[in-house]
């Protein structure tokens, strides 16, 4: 069972191993093949019901050849709600020069930073310690129990498409750009924690329509190009042995063989594992402390006597004091991998168009008014 | 509306749009910033279709009315918010949303001032291919293309370089780092008349040191082609 995590809990080797993966998958010119199968998907697995099961066939297929290439490899998720600041917030964990790289250059947009500084990327000249937000949008939508006015949070990640720009933000070539797979693995998550959260209601269907929608929208249609096919989306099919696969098939993530790190328990081994790392880098008098379970059973007058006063504690507390012994416990929920020279040059995002005063004010203003328009409920007058 | 007034159709997170509508500003122009919800939620439209002309007015919710006396429209719409009915049937939900669409895209299509670009049937901002059929198209009319492949060992040289960017707006193409000669710009302006896009962005492979073309985009980035194309888009507007 993989686990998919939010790309600030990966470890260095998590990233680096994800990077390199998609990039041998392009050296084995398999990569571009994805790119052409959402371009042929355009009018079918986007603006419909099917956008969910379509991108989850489509990046599940996607993390299996990376998996064929290196199986430690997961898909991460970046939640583009939130800013994926360390935990100082002096640094973005996601533009960085060992993952994503950084933004475009104001000049014309070229990414030329990280892993993938060579394939030819471009990017918005965004700011690398905002985000495109959208959370409130988003969380509306979650609450309600429907499936039609879920998937309308198509719309807020449209807003972090076009927020990153460039190559991600132009719907015909976006897996180009390799942050794609993790803002679809956030849409996945969406879609998983949905249905985790109201699957006990009555008369919940965790897709919608049952039928009579368009070809390839319903629950049991085929869908393309997996089914082989050249209509209805007049593409040349990249399937060689045709196979149905219906968005009845992708209703459980579970049963897909992955996991997400928020809402599965099948993520929390990896995260004992990482508790058995801090264990084993707790200085050794903190090892040697009771379990917990043991102490409750001590007597009240035994357990007592372990609260030792400072002058009787171990010689190697006494010497670091208890402040450092903190700092020892906190690393590894913090920041553990971040290294200086691996620091993107911040530089590139101080002057772009997005730090424009009138862009921003323009964008609020539109905001306001789409706030209005909603009123907190969703579009049903035409 | 006056003839000095347009709209340019976007969502929120659409910088070059945003961008445009400050130069525009800058120039006199009157811009009203539309985004796609409010195209559908509380709106009317109007369309009155005779054998002579077509008229149509757009209300909106917050109380203006796009008429015919509208200047121009950029239109950068690339996706619609799903509706759904009062009747909470999917299928009803479905068929309002498909409705919408038709009715915009006969708006877009049938308003007489310019629009940049028109929608065409399957897609809201104008003209989209594949690459394949892109450098098909492209290669009739004499520019050089990327070679395309589609066997198992599909070539990756072309994502090895940066592709260089060439703007088109109208007649004009702007070519920041001159690759192209001229007579690959009337080419290139061939390409985009027979697409009907008004205004695109054309990507070309300059590895070998002679541009191939690559693709086409109708969502230029505005601000990469700075006061020449403002100016452009001012005389398209203006001039149709």
């Amino acid at each position: 069972m993989g686990c998919r995590k939010n790309l600030t809990r990966l470890t260095m080797a998590e990233r680096q191993a994800f990077t390199n993966a998609v990039n041998q998958l392009r050296a084995d010119g398999e990569y571009n093949k994805f790119v052409e199968q959402h371009q042929g998907a355009m009018g079918h697995g986007h603006g419909g019901p099917a956008f969910f099961p379509w991108h989850r066939e489509y990046i599940l297929r996607f993390e299996r050849a990376l998996q064929a290439i290196d199986s430690s490899v997961n898909l991460p998720y970046w939640d583009w709600t939130v800013e994926n600041l360390n935990s100082a917030g002096t640094e973005s964990l996601i533009w960085r020069n060992d993952f994503m790289g950084g933004p475009g250059a104001m000049s014309n947009g070229s990414m030329t930073t990280g892993p993938f500084s060579d394939w030819g990327l471009r990017r918005n000249a965004f700011n690398i310690f905002a985000s495109p937000g959208t959370g409130g949008t988003i969380a509306t939508r979650m609450a309600s129990s429907n499936y039609t006015t879920f998937r309308q949070i198509e719309g807020p990640h449209g807003a972090a498409h076009v927020w990153v720009g460039g190559d991600v933000g132009n719907p015909t070539i976006a897996p180009r750009d390799p942050v794609f797979w993790l803002i679809h693995a956030n849409v996945d998550r969406l879609w998983s924690e949905w249905i985790r959260q109201h699957q006990g209601e009555a008369g919940f269907e965790p897709f919608l329509p049952l039928s009579g929608g368009p070809t390839g929208h319903n629950l049991n249609d085929t869908m393309w190009p997996w089914n082989g096919t050249t209509n209805p989306f007049g593409m040349l099919p990249w399937t060689v042995s045709p196979e149905n696969v219906h968005p009845a098939d992708l209703l459980d993530h579970l049963a897909l063989g992955y996991a997400y790190d928020t809402i599965d328990r099948e993520c929390r081994p990896i995260m004992k594992a990482r508790l058995k790392d801090l264990k084993d880098r707790q200085p050794k008098e903190l090892k040697e402390r009771l379990p917990k379970e043991t102490k409750d059973r001590l007597p009240k007058e035994l357990a007592a006597k372990e609260r030792l006063p400072k002058e009787l504690a171990p010689k190697e507390v006494k010497e670091r004091g208890p402040k450092e012994l903190k700092e020892i416990r906190e690393v590894p929920l913090g920041d553990p991998f971040v290294r200086a020279e691996l620091r993107p040059d911040l530089s590139e995002a101080a002057f772009d168009i997005n730090q424009a005063g009138d862009i921003t004010d323009l964008q609020d203003e539109m905001q306001t008014r789409q706030a209005n328009l909603l009123g907190g409920r969703n579009p049903t007058d035409g | 509306m006056s003839l000095r007034a347009i709209c340019i159709l976007c969502s929120p997170e659409d910088k070059h749009a945003l961008w445009l509508a400050i130069q525009l500003r800058a120039r006199e122009w009157q811009v009203e910033l539309i985004q796609p919800e409010e195209l559908l939620i509380r709106s009317g439209m109007q369309l009155r279709i005779t054998s002579g002309q077509t008229e149509s007015i757009l209300h909106l919710a917050r109380g203006m009315t796009i008429d015919n006396q509208l200047g121009g429209v950029i239109n950068r719409l690339f996706t619609l918010p799903p509706l759904h009915s009062e009747s909470g049937r999917q299928a009803d939900s479905l068929y309002l949303e498909e409705e919408w669409r038709a009715a915009l895209v006969a708006w877009l299509a049938a308003l007489d001032c310019p629009v940049l670009n028109r929608p065409t049937g399957v897609s809201l901002y104008g003209t989209t291919m594949s690459d394949a059929c892109w450098r098909y198209l492209a290669m009739q009319t004499g520019l050089a293309v990327y070679p395309w492949f589609t066997s198992s060992d599909f070539a990756v040289a072309e994502e090895n370089e940066k592709p260089v960017q060439v703007l088109v707006a109208g007649k004009h193409v702007i070519d920041p780092q001159k690759i192209l000669s001229s007579k690959m710009h009337h080419k290139i302006v061939t390409l985009a008349v027979i697409s009907q896009l008004h205004l695109c962005c054309v990507e070309f492979d300059y590895s070998t040191g002679s541009p191939r073309l690559l693709r086409l985009d109708p969502l230029l980035p505005f601000a990469a082609g700075g006061d020449t194309l403002v100016t452009t888009i001012e005389a398209m507007l203006t001039s149709p």
